[in-house]
């Protein structure tokens, strides 16, 4: 895994989201990426698209809070760096699903009434290859930062 | 029909609806989402290869593609012993289990059906996740051995 320090952002508020904001310690101090609108309004485009499908149709709740979270995750990952759009899809059970791939990893994000849940993913061994938990900033951080490394 | 083992050596192939979410490309690459192995009862469905002769009759639409696992490396997939009061109980395992349909009322019949099990039985939405992580994870290391087409076979 690489060396990235993570330290907590002086700009973002703290504790949105239930859990501290924070960057990769290279990224402090220098400008966002350009921003890029397009990669949001694909997501969102693409969650209104599965709202109108005939099958794995998600929950208004799941859409609303993966919306949320398509910023969240645009905002973290450009300040840590690797953003890429997610590639999104929906389950029978009404949930919206982000996912990305990085050489042998995916990390896969799952928004539903429940909340939302992270599975970061190294191999099939369900036990020894795959940590999981509640989506918060620092998880997604973390997260992220194995999907680059 | 009476059920029967699926052996180690057997592939397991599921279908793919062409043009979907199930998988996409990366770079060029091919992979495959983990809701390419959604199942409303948490138990996926493959059909198992020894009563397969073509990869491509386990196309459930014409224009699916087929994607495989083995059989081996699903049970490899989860090998975790339950502990009681320090002692080994049980094991927690998935297990691809033989369950041919044959005249139901539903469903065309289909002698080479399997599912995807686990045992306990999974109760929690969350271990569902890892075995559909799990399951296309394996799927990746093979692709597509029939590809998705734009229009259904002759």
């Amino acid at each position: 895994m690489s060396a990235v320090r993570l330290v907590f952002d002086q700009i973002a508020s703290a504790f949105a989201n239930g859990s501290p904001a924070v960057s990769s310690e290279a990224s402090q101090g220098r400008p966002l990426h350009p921003f890029s609108i397009v990669d949001i309004d694909q997501g969102m485009n693409k969650m209104a698209i599965l709202m109108q499908g005939a099958s794995r149709v998600p929950t208004q709740r799941a859409v609303e809070l993966a919306s949320e979270w398509l910023w969240l995750t645009f905002d973290r990952a450009n300040k840590l760096g690797g953003w890429s759009r997610p590639h999104i899809s929906s389950t029978e059970s009404g949930e919206v699903v982000f996912e990305w791939w990085r050489n042998h990893r995916n990390l896969t994000l799952y928004f539903s009434d429940d909340g939302a849940e992270y599975i970061d993913v190294w191999g099939p061994d369900m036990d020894h290859e795959m940590l999981a938990g509640p989506l918060t900033n620092w998880s997604f951080s973390n997260a992220w930062l194995r999907l680059q490394s | 029909m009476v059920p029967t083992i699926v052996d180690n050596a057997e592939d397991l192939y599921r279908s793919i609806r062409a043009d979907s979410d199930d998988y996409s490309y990366q770079n060029g690459k091919l992979v495959f989402s983990s809701s390419a192995f959604d199942d409303r009862d948490m138990r996926p469905s493959v059909d198992r290869t020894s009563m397969r002769a073509d990869p491509a009759d386990s196309r459930i639409a014409p224009t699916d593609g087929i994607a495989k696992v083995l059989t081996a490396d699903v049970r490899n997939s989860c090998k975790i012993p339950i502990i009681k009061n320090g002692t080994p109980v049980g094991e927690h395992a998935v297990d691809a289990i033989h369950r041919p349909i044959e005249n139901d009322p539903i469903e065309t019949d289909n002698l080479a059906h399997c599912q995807i099990e686990c045992n306990p039985v999974i109760a929690s939405g969350s271990r569902f996740k890892k075995l559909k992580a799990a399951l296309a994870n394996l799927a990746n290391k093979h692709g597509f051995i029939v590809p998705p087409s734009k229009t259904a076979a002759p």
